[in-house]
């Protein structure tokens, strides 16, 4: 058998070296990560969410565990875009990452500003717009549930940088073709998602909510279905790429995302139990490539075969 | 001193009921080096249910293996309760700081409970410096004592109270001595460690205290086990889980 290509296009310049990306906010900055693996051979590294101003994030408690799942409120605790470009780019640099920043603002000129910033830096390929973050009072989910508002972002980020632009969405967004629509008039290159579904945990004894915020983003295996089933209607009426993303484990469940339609995944989760994770999820493609003589990864994508009606 | 964090499959040489709900289980995990104080975090089963690894402090490092105490409280311990001989399971560590322990200090460590983990470990450093290690330890029930018999046995002085029957905990014990000069070293539930801390101010004395929280990565990553500081959020994985108590801004 030939080499098996790997490669994915999420757009004609940017090309991944596999489909297997590592989702905001659970691969840190990614020198985290560094004692375990060779962070250059994941398919792409996306960086907590960085806004224009270091953010504290939300009061503990953060995270709780539930069934097969995690539901966090982190409140997007970052170093801010400026110190994140100073202090850790150069070193993802130097170790060869394909490095997407994830960005985040309060306000529609936040998300512009940050982009700004990083637009013509070296060592960034992608920009991913979060609209969809659960946690935070202002911006975040708001843009997401709101085709107008979305495409009012999308579009003033659109406008400060020519980098490529993937579009996080929610799966809570009422409607997700119109959300699609918007942030495609708008000129983003793709989408992705599922970002958390808003979830939330209660304390029998004390009768109060377990997070802080009351509701969290509830991720991991537990939301894995309803991750794919949105991607797999992402994928029918999207004319970008589309990157799944929602409780991806191991290599089947990412083939399960990759034959819906997606381009490539985002194991998120995952990261947090296996630091290696991501490498394994890989490993595994290949071997199911090479099990299934398929010699390009690009071929699988929305191959799923319906029933007959 | 930089520790080196690795993950590995890893065998179970032992794992041994101490009283009812309370087991040592030894690793056979070779870590280059451990600081007292410091934890891993413990995939107990392949499968994703329970989801995260779990949070131990690393109780005594010995010739081929690492024990590590704990207690059964939910679904991921009840599992590891059952574990064999032979078994697997998957560690990541060492992690988070550690106590900062220096010749020239003079050491008193307060412990509640499952709280006396760590203090093995620093007791042995402290006998290493040439110093007796001095331990106050509370407990509820009074089986729950012989969690101290390792630490009497390296030769520390061990001051006791059971709750159930003396009808007195280790703050109170903590508060009725002289401790002038002493840096407190303090591990146990949150509300001991906050008391302790306000003990140490009044008498004006250092404290460290171990925080315990919820975590999911134990790396930094998730920033899911943040503390409240008079700096801001930390983490309790990375920048602790040991907090000079001046840091810190308590809940009450």
């Amino acid at each position: 058998m030939e080499e098996l290509n790997t490669k994915v296009h999420i757009t004609p310049e940017f090309v991944l070296k596999n489909p297997v990306m590592v989702a905001s906010g659970t691969f840190g900055y990614g020198l985290e990560f560094t004692e375990f693996m060779n962070i250059s051979q994941i398919g792409a590294i996306v960086v907590k969410g960085l806004s224009l101003k270091p953010r504290a994030g939300n009061p503990p408690p953060r995270i709780i565990e539930t069934p097969a799942g995690l539901i966090n409120a982190i409140g997007l605790q970052n170093i801010g875009v400026e110190h994140f470009v100073k202090d850790k780019l150069p070193e993802l640099r130097r170790l060869g990452a394909t490095v997407v920043a994830n960005i985040f603002g309060e306000r529609v000129d936040e998300y512009r500003e940050v982009a700004r910033i990083l637009d013509g830096v070296e060592g960034i390929s992608a920009i991913e717009v979060n609209i969809s973050c659960p946690n935070v009072k202002k911006g975040g989910l708001k843009f997401g549930q709101d085709p107008a508002s979305a495409r009012e972002v999308v579009a003033a980020v659109r406008e400060a940088t020519g980098l490529p632009l993937i579009t996080k969405l929610s799966p809570d967004a009422p409607d997700l073709k119109a959300m699609i629509e918007a942030v495609e008039e708008a000129g983003t290159d793709a989408i992705s998602l599922v970002n958390t579904i808003p979830a939330m945990a209660i304390d029998v004894e004390k009768r109060r909510p377990v997070l802080s915020t009351v509701t969290g983003g509830l991720s991991g295996p537990a939301i894995k279905p309803i991750a794919l089933r949105l991607v797999w209607q992402a994928a029918s009426v999207a004319k970008v790429p589309v990157i799944g993303i929602g409780g991806i484990m191991n290599g089947r469940d990412a083939l399960e995302f990759i034959i819906a339609g997606a381009r490539a995944v985002q194991v998120g989760t995952l990261n947090l139990v296996e630091p290696r994770g991501a490498m394994k999820v890989i490993k595994e493609i290949e071997a199911y490539m090479r099990q299934h003589r398929i010699e390009n990864i690009e071929a699988l994508t929305g191959s799923l075969v319906l029933p007959e009606r | 001193m930089s520790t080196m964090r690795t993950t590995e499959s890893v065998e179970v040489l032992s794992n041994i009921a101490l009283f009812p709900g309370h087991y040592r289980i030894t690793l056979g995990w070779d870590p280059l080096t451990v600081k007292p104080g410091q934890f891993v975090m413990l995939r107990i089963s392949p499968t994703f249910d329970p989801l995260l690894r779990r949070p131990f402090g690393i109780y005594n490092i010995k010739e081929g293996g690492v024990e590590i105490l704990y207690r059964v409280v939910g679904k991921g311990t009840s599992l590891m309760s059952q574990l064999k001989r032979g078994d697997r399971v998957d560690v990541l560590g060492p992690l988070g700081n550690g106590f900062e322990l220096t010749e020239d200090k003079d050491y008193l460590m307060v412990a509640g409970g499952m709280g006396i983990v760590p203090f093995y470990m620093v007791a042995k450093e402290l006998l290493r410096m040439g110093k007796t290690p001095r331990l106050f330890f509370g407990v509820r029930k009074e089986e729950e004592l012989i969690l101290a018999d390792d630490l009497k046995g390296l030769g520390a002085e061990v001051e006791f109270t059971v709750q159930e029957r003396d009808g007195k905990v280790v703050t109170e014990l903590l508060e009725s001595k002289d401790i002038a000069g002493k840096h407190v070293l303090a591990c146990g539930p949150e509300g001991m460690l906050e008391k302790v801390a306000s003990i140490c101010e009044a008498k004006g004395v250092e404290s460290f205290v171990s925080l315990e929280t919820s975590m999911a990565c134990g790396m930094g990553v998730c920033m899911g086990c943040s503390v409240e500081t008079k700096e801001g959020y930390r983490l309790a994985c990375v920048d602790g889980p040991v907090f000079n108590v001046r840091e810190l801004k308590w809940k009450s």
